[in-house]
């Protein structure tokens, strides 16, 4: 299953005025940071908010959700004791809520599905595009993955021992992806799901040109990452976050990239990132 | 009633989250709905949040509201006849 990248983009680099991105002042102020980021980041990876109309899919993962809109409004919950709710916290704190206001921006109803789950949803949101290419003939795809750190999230993670040293940063990333190559397409992405048992399978059994074959490489000798993300618990965006840098690292070095992704439920993630 | 407009005006900023805003730049006397502030029907339940939390009053009259919400002066107005708190 593959599908061509035409534009990467993450909220650190966010290069327009948030208010020129988000016109609508009604919408801005009621959006929490990682809301206000991620929908920036979004119509930026699409060069303007007009794009938004083209898209046939909008897919979006996070780990958490909107994480500090869900605090305020069980904060206001206790303290008001269950009446006396302010509705925009409550409307706000949906999983589904980033995707959603993308697609109110251009009123695109299009396709929209938010993955949550705390391993990989941004995989499981790679996928289910790579899916709708091939069940759907889909072609133009927005895929991002936002995930935000709190106080109440740190001091939580500190009670449960997890430790605060791998919880970088709040972070959202985007990806434009098409079915097609078009004269944009900067990279191409290739993608397998396997069960730690076939890939264990794989890597003692197969030669190394075998293996790299089985993995959707198209080089000899691709950049090959493993990432076990047990040790990553604390920090949500990671899996996104390697993406991004994979896809700049092979769009500016012109190489190939194969991120091979395994998780403590035995699945395995196994992406390869061409450049074209 | 001054001091009231005010507070209002405050409760109104943070409750809505009119963050450029400072209270001088309301006027009192404007439309909060449609043109003036350009509130909207989400924004309604937020004020109706405000004068039950601030104020002590419960409004479950709609068709009574609306010449109630019509700017921050009958706002005022309607709960300096009406507070409980």
């Amino acid at each position: 299953m593959k599908c061509y990248i035409s534009n990467f983009r993450s909220d650190k680099e966010i290069y327009n005025d948030i208010k020129l991105l988000i016109p609508d002042a009604t919408m801005r102020r009621r959006m929490s940071n990682v809301l206000k980021r991620s929908v920036a980041t979004a119509v930026e990876c699409m060069n303007g908010i007009d794009n938004i109309a083209l898209l046939d899919a909008i897919i979006t993962s996070s780990s958490l959700g909107l994480l500090a809109d869900s605090e305020k409004f069980l904060k206001n919950v206790v303290d008001n004791e269950e009446v006396l709710i302010n509705p925009t916290p409550f409307i706000q704190s949906t999983f589904n809520t980033v995707g959603a206001q993308i697609a109110l921006l251009k009123h695109n109803n299009c396709y929209n599905v938010t993955f949550v789950n705390r391993y990989h949803p941004f995989e499981d949101a790679l996928l289910d595009a790579l899916f709708l290419i091939d069940d759907e003939k889909k072609n133009h795809f927005l895929i991002g993955h936002f995930d935000e750190v709190t106080p109440t999230l740190q001091t939580i993670s500190k009670r449960f021992d997890l430790g605060d040293k791998n919880m970088v940063d709040d972070g959202s990333y985007f990806f434009h992806c098409t079915a097609q190559k078009s004269v944009d397409s900067i990279a191409l992405l290739n993608m397998k799901l396997l069960s730690s048992r076939d890939y264990n399978d794989i890597n003692s059994n197969m030669s190394e040109q075998e293996k790299l074959m089985c993995f959707g490489a198209s080089t000899a000798s691709p950049l090959v990452v493993e990432n076990a993300y047990q040790n990553y618990n604390s920090f949500f965006p990671a899996s996104a976050t390697a993406f991004y840098y994979a896809v700049k690292k092979v769009v500016n070095e012109k190489i190939e990239m194969v991120l091979i992704n395994k998780y403590p439920d035995n699945s395995v993630f196994v992406i390869s990132v061409t450049n074209v | 009633m001054e001091q009231l407009i005010t507070d209002l005006k405050k409760y109104i900023i943070e409750e809505l989250n009119l963050e450029d805003l400072t209270p001088e730049d309301i006027d009192a006397e404007a439309p909060l709905f449609g043109s003036g502030l350009g509130l909207d029907s989400i924004d309604a339940l937020e004020i109706i949040l405000i004068l039950e939390k601030y104020y002590g009053i419960k409004l479950a009259n709609s068709v009574e509201a609306k010449p109630i919400f019509y700017s921050v002066k009958t706002l005022a107005e309607y709960i300096d006849k009406n507070r409980t708190k």
